[in-house]
């Protein structure tokens, strides 16, 4: 019996001497308590906090991943971390990331660590909760990793030199993003603003409006012509006056009839826009003739002859009839 | 409206034989230009109203469009002096109309005349050049007499300046105020010619012996047919209509054009419609006609009053041009 006991210290000096080189002995009794807690849950349950390294410079960080296995069976809890994990200060604890195999759960952790001053600090042990044989709350501890934190090497060979300004941190597109994003959304809503103003407020081309006569357009030019003759202007060497009240009553008629704005065109206007529209050839040759020569009368001071201003008229009265918009009587088929 | 009413007899159909007669020249001027100028009917048509009505003229338009062959066939055909200014920053005054030089043989001050002192003065690119040389031109287009050092120079007749500028650059450059602007008679846009005529230039620039340009016509001769222009018999109704465009620029609300006063700065000034009356009977002369009919108010009207109305910021914004202003007010104001 006591040669077991001393094997079994022997073994354990030689495994604390390989893994906690570093440890201070107070933790060495923990170690060594450590089967003595529940060999038969250790078979079980499995825990490992493992760092990435066991050396780090003053106000590094250090990265150590807890991770725990157990049988679906068992419901683990893991010890929520405050501020410190054994001696080392907690930076960020990450979530817990569970993974789910046959019959195997394994429950991940990962915490960033850092030291703040020299020597070596202790990391860990990590409590476990799980339930017990009876029922009962039981703990499960990790190893302890002793972290071994040295200074900067100061080359004392070297002149000594002010303390150094704090470094610049670089700018990240991350800090930008969300200002550029709102400049984007901003600039994006003001152009959908201005083109909608801009399209409201598009150019329309110029509609007159002037009150339109109650008979039909032919009728309507009928009256005013025969208005017309029956001042006998012309014979009152009223000559230019006639004219232009009888061209104005044809570029109207033309507007009642075609719907075009002939009172604001020229002769010239009238004739391109005639060619285009449904009029007769001969109907259009009788209008010109009557704006061509109206136009000598009213802006060349021509005096024609009575005869001309009495055949102007007449064929102002032929082309309202050549361009009259006909009503087309349906005939009826049942014979009544 | 209370206008002025005339009463003056004019003998329409003399003076329509003596413009026949005495516009001949126009045909030949035509056929000498079309010697090196294919297509740009526009282009010459102006430079020729620009030449029978005294006036200036300001020619828009990208490079290459024979802005200055034009001119340059114009005062070739014309039997006349020209001269071609090159607008650059670093022109000064002097290089424009001349300087004082001192004579060492004669221990005295003489003048050294600039180019300003021709029948016919390109201006290239004007506003390539700062303010006080394009003023030094300008003041020299409106009085028509130039001043070096105590002695002031009659400029010769006919004096026609042809001012270039390109729409497409604008950096490094120095806009015209709107007040000098207003001394061009007429701005013409050049666009580009056609296909068909494109091709021509294409077979004309191959030649290798071009067809001379020959004078056809004496100084003397345009003299004449300035005097001549300004005896077109206008009408009372034509003049109403040149006041009424020119004036639904200042008024258009009263023109029931509302919608046009908040696009409107400024309107035409009555040098607009000076030369819109002027314009107008020079384009009658060319036309063989003794008359003025509202084909040729409105044949001018673009040219003429596209530099002398100003638009607010609203229609640049809205992409309006003073060329969609003139042509809303053509389609309302009525044609007598």
């Amino acid at each position: 019996m006591k040669r077991l006991a001393g094997k079994l210290i022997e073994q354990c000096r030689n495994w604390v001497r390989i893994s906690f080189s570093k440890m201070r002995l107070h933790f060495v009794a923990v170690v060594l308590l450590f089967p003595l807690v529940s060999p038969a849950v250790a078979q079980e349950i499995s825990v490992e906090l493992r760092p990435d390294s066991t050396h780090i410079l003053i106000g590094d960080f250090l990265r150590a991943t807890l991770q725990v296995k157990f049988p679906a069976s068992e419901k683990v809890i893991l010890s929520p971390v405050r501020d410190t994990l054994g001696q080392m200060e907690l930076v960020k604890a990450s979530g817990v990331d569970t993974s789910t195999s046959a019959e195997t759960i394994t429950l991940t952790q990962t915490y960033t660590v850092s030291a703040y001053d020299s020597g070596n600090f202790r990391l860990g042990p990590q409590r476990i909760f799980f339930a017990g044989k009876g029922g009962e709350t039981d703990t499960l501890l990790t190893d302890v990793v002793m972290i071994a934190v040295s200074t900067v090497p100061v080359d004392t060979t070297r002149a000594i030199k002010p303390i150094k300004q704090p470094l610049q941190v670089p700018y990240t597109w991350q800090e930008f993003a969300p200002f550029i994003l709102l400049a984007l959304l901003l600039i994006a809503a003001m152009a959908i603003l201005i083109y909608y103003i801009r399209k409201r407020k598009r150019r329309k081309p110029a509609v007159i409006e002037r009150p339109k006569p109650k008979d039909p357009p032919h009728i309507w030019a009928r009256k005013e012509l025969k208005k017309l003759e029956d001042e006998k202007l012309w014979q009152r060497d009223e000559v230019k006056q006639y004219y232009s009240r009888l061209t104005d009553i044809l570029r109207m008629y033309l507007e009642y009839r075609y719907g075009w704005f002939a009172l604001e065109s020229t002769t010239e206007q009238i004739s391109e826009e005639i060619s285009v529209r449904n009029i007769p050839v001969d109907a259009a040759n009788k209008l010109l003739a009557i704006l061509k020569g109206g136009d000598m009368v009213k802006f060349a001071r021509r005096l024609p002859l009575p005869d001309e201003n009495d055949s102007a008229i007449k064929r102002a009265y032929e082309f309202v009839e050549m361009t009259e918009q006909k009503e087309i009587i349906k005939e009826d088929n049942t014979g009544k | 409206m209370d206008l002025i009413t005339t009463n003056q007899t004019v003998d329409i159909a003399a003076l329509n034989d003596r413009i026949q007669r005495e516009s001949a020249f126009v045909d030949l001027l035509s056929i000498e230009i079309g010697k090196s100028i294919i297509g740009q009917k526009y282009m010459v048509e102006r430079l020729l109203i620009g030449l029978l009505s005294n006036g200036h003229i300001l020619l828009e338009g990208v490079p290459g469009l024979a802005k200055t062959l034009a001119i340059k066939s114009l005062a070739a055909a014309i039997h006349a002096r020209y001269s071609r200014i090159q607008f650059t920053p670093d022109l000064l005054p002097a290089d424009l109309i001349g300087t004082m030089i001192y004579n060492q043989k004669e221990n005295e001050f003489s003048v050294k005349k600039g180019p300003v002192f021709a029948n016919f003065v390109l201006a290239d690119e004007i506003n390539r050049a700062p303010a006080k040389v394009q003023s030094a031109l300008l003041e020299a287009m409106q009085e028509r007499q130039v001043t070096i050092g105590e002695k002031t120079f009659a400029l010769d007749e006919p004096f026609l300046v042809l001012a270039t500028q390109n729409p497409i650059e604008q950096e490094g450059t120095y806009p015209l105020p709107e007040a000098q602007v207003d001394r061009f008679m007429l701005k013409a846009v050049i666009g580009y010619p056609k296909k068909e005529e494109e091709q021509l230039i294409i077979r004309q620039n191959m030649q290798l012996a071009p067809k001379p340009i020959t004078p056809v016509v004496q100084k003397e001769d345009i003299l004449k047919a300035r005097n001549t222009v300004r005896e077109v018999y206008m009408d009372e109704k034509i003049e109403h209509y040149i006041l009424d465009i020119v004036f639904a620029t200042r008024k258009p609300e009263d023109y029931k054009l509302a919608k046009l006063k908040p696009l409107i700065s400024y309107g035409s000034s009555p040098r607009a419609s000076i030369n819109l009356a002027i314009a107008s009977k020079a384009y009658a002369f060319i036309k063989r006609r003794g008359y003025v009919i509202p084909e040729d108010v409105r044949a001018v009207c673009y040219d003429v009053m596209r530099h002398r109305i100003g638009l607010t910021y609203e229609a640049e914004a809205e992409n309006v041009t003073t060329e969609n202003v003139i042509s809303e007010i053509l389609n309302v104001v009525e044609v007598p």
